[in-house]
């Protein structure tokens, strides 16, 4: 190179063109970006905060509501007061400290669900996507499999043929949910692989296990995290069903088992409205949680969204934006 | 419109005038605020002329080219300015209007011409769309004997009408976006980097075929590209942008020969000439600005190493130097006799 003509951050190309080496924006600090993108996308701040608080309840519930959640401490359906503030259910025993104890079983079996449907489906479905062919269609029989049968009715089958316990439901939650990440990783590693970054790290002969792990995994972080929150998302409602069914262990506090009792001590019965609605709405708020999350993350991820909603915002007038064209906003200049 | 420019050159000799595009600012809104990608840029394009713009990445080339069509994504915005079309003001146009004029009026080959052909449908299904969209009495079969003779105009063969574009070659395929460009007979074609994926044999090939078909049918060009002895070759006037503005308009032999502005000179000492004698390449030193703040003055300053204490607080104003010669640079002072000339 003619280093004595040309300075060090400037390039000619063949054709001719002045190509300048790249100015690196300085931009927030490495791994924290992230947390603020998330604190500057309201759903997502939203989302965010409402997962937190029940989090932190699930954490702090010895602080939050000290004494033994399945302890009798007064008489059956008590109305909400100063004292039994969500009152008490229909053996006697205090609906705050059920709601508040019943986030712990229901997170844990939430996020654990999640993460470990995740990771098999990541698992079944990048290995479906990189080797294509025989394995592919093996693996994607097995996913078809599981997609159509209707996961419902097996998973109570599944429950009440297994011991009920935390962890045979996390692992009956995976068995019947790992299909759907399972196929939408498979379709992600499918357009993926075929980049030509892909094809150099071939020909450059790395292992397939480093291709897969650290060529094209990162390019998948949105979809991973998204389809995980979509997991939990559907592992804490479906532990609810199965708990409000009964099919859960009736002696663990889950909102899942709380709706249990209510129904069979008869709360809609007797009118006990308070031994119901709060774990329902506790089920309610985290999947509303997590939707929003889930939703502020794919505009956090796609510039594309984000713009479009940066731009919705300069433009306050509604007529303006639904016209298939550039819009023109006279300014000042 | 105004009699006395502002800041442009506002006509061209050749008469009439097909785009003529006054004062166009589009910004870009960002988190870090508004980014003026256009600034105050003002030229017109004459029938049957090639208007060729030319600048780096990021100067504001294609965002000026998709303004006309009104195609910019979000977060663009046009905030001021006209394009004058025919003398519509193609900012004012509503859904229906713009639908009409689009393709019809102005077309387009877009700078990845491999990707805007659809890879699941036929080419000739491709381009009767375009056809059938827009002359709603025009059948299947009449829009498929269009097609194929629209291929014969851009030499492709007629047997090729059913392939789908994997099946063509990177040149074939530019023919066939080129084909559709044509479909509608538009007064004026832009074309956005319209070979820059191409080898320089197909280019010059597909440049010649479309100065021919410029000749036979008439229309104008707005020619986009950061390729200048290609540019320089085709074009009839020529506008060199940076940073958003125009720093340098004029015929194209004029600012090959006689390059004013540093930066057009940077840009013509950056590639070898096959013809002319030897000489050393210079580039141009630094970067191109930061547009969220975009330096004060001239905006070249920083770069320029003819740069003066007071170049870096006043802008310069673009001015004919020359008969038809124009620049926004405080080296050069305005032709008194310039704006009295008739057009």
């Amino acid at each position: 190179m003619r280093t004595g003509q040309i300075p060090i951050d400037v390039e000619v190309t063949a054709v001719g063109q002045v190509v300048p080496a790249p100015v690196v924006a300085p931009s927030g600090t490495g791994r924290l970006t992230w947390l603020r993108n998330l604190t500057r996308n309201r759903k997502a701040l939203l989302g965010f905060c409402i997962v937190i608080f029940f989090v932190l309840v699930a954490i702090f519930a010895p602080l939050i509501a000290p004494g033994d959640p399945t302890s009798y401490v007064s008489r059956p359906n008590l109305a909400p007061s100063a004292q039994y503030i969500f009152g008490t259910e229909g053996q006697g025993k205090d609906v705050f400290r059920q709601t508040v104890w019943g986030a712990r079983i229901s997170l844990t079996i939430g996020f654990a669900t999640g993460a470990l449907t995740t990771f098999i489906g990541l698992l079944i479905g990048l290995s479906a996507g990189y080797f294509r062919g025989k394995i592919d269609d093996l693996l994607s029989l097995i996913m078809n499999l599981f997609l159509v049968i209707p996961g419902l009715p097996l998973l109570v089958v599944i429950s009440a043929y297994l011991r009920p316990s935390l962890w045979t439901i996390v692992l009956a939650l995976a068995f019947t949910g790992w299909a759907w990440p399972a196929r939408i990783m498979r379709s992600q590693m499918l357009s993926l692989r075929e980049k030509d970054f892909v094809s150099a790290s071939i020909v450059s002969g790395e292992s397939n296990a480093r291709i897969i792990f650290l060529g094209i995994l990162p390019n998948m972080a949105s979809i991973i995290v998204g389809s995980m929150i979509g997991s939990v998302n559907y592992a804490i409602g479906t532990e609810a069903a199965l708990g409000a069914l009964g099919l859960t262990n009736v002696s663990d506090v889950s909102w899942g088992t709380n709706l249990y009792w209510a129904q069979n001590n008869a709360g809609l019965f007797v009118g006990a409205w308070w031994t119901f609605i709060p774990s329902g709405l506790c089920i309610a708020f985290v999947a509303f949680g997590l939707s929003l999350l889930n939703y502020g993350m794919d505009e956090i991820t796609n510039p594309r969204l984000r713009a479009e909603r940066d731009l919705n915002d300069v433009l306050k007038d509604r007529t303006l934006r639904n016209i298939r064209a550039t819009p023109v906003v006279r300014r000042s200049h | 419109m105004s009699d006395v420019p502002t800041k442009e050159p506002a006509g061209n000799n050749y008469g009439s005038t097909l785009l003529d595009i006054r004062d166009l600012y589009v910004e870009y809104e960002t988190a870090r605020g508004p980014v003026r990608a256009v600034d105050g840029v003002s030229f017109s394009i004459a029938p049957g002329e090639v208007f060729g713009l030319a600048g780096e990445s990021g100067s504001g080339k294609s965002t000026i080219a998709h303004a006309i069509m009104r195609l910019l994504h979000p977060p663009a915005i046009i905030t001021g300015g006209n394009i004058f079309f025919n003398g519509q003001d193609v900012l004012e146009m509503n859904q229906a209007q713009l639908e009409a004029f689009r393709w019809s009026g102005v077309s387009m080959v877009f700078q990845s011409a491999m990707n805007s052909l659809n890879p699941v449908m036929k080419i000739s299904d491709q381009i009767s769309d375009v056809l059938m969209r827009h002359d709603k009495k025009m059948g299947k079969r009449a829009a498929r004997e269009r097609a194929s003779e629209l291929l014969d105009v851009v030499g492709i063969d007629r047997l090729r009408l059913d392939s789908y574009p994997h099946e063509l070659s990177g040149g074939m395929r530019q023919r066939a976006v080129i084909a559709i460009a044509l479909a509608l007979k538009p007064p004026l074609m832009i074309m956005d980097e319209p070979t820059t994926a191409l080898d320089v044999v197909v280019q010059k090939e597909i440049m010649q075929q479309i100065e021919h078909l410029k000749d036979k049918m008439g229309f104008s060009i707005l020619f986009i590209t950061h390729d200048l002895s290609l540019m320089v070759e085709f074009s009839t006037r020529i506008a060199i942008m940076y940073a958003g503005e125009i720093v340098e308009l004029a015929p194209a032999r004029m600012l090959f020969d006689d390059p004013l502005h540093p930066y057009t000179q940077g840009l013509m000492n950056s590639f070898p000439s096959l013809t002319g004698p030897r000489r050393k390449l210079t580039g141009i030193p630094g970067a191109p600005p930061d547009m969220v703040s975009p330096p004060s003055g001239c905006r070249f300053h920083p770069r320029c190493d003819r740069c003066q204490p007071m170049h870096t607080r006043v802008v310069p104003q673009l001015v004919e130097v020359k008969p038809e010669h124009w620049v926004a640079c405080h080296l050069y002072e305005a032709d008194p006799d310039a704006r009295w000339r008739p057009r």
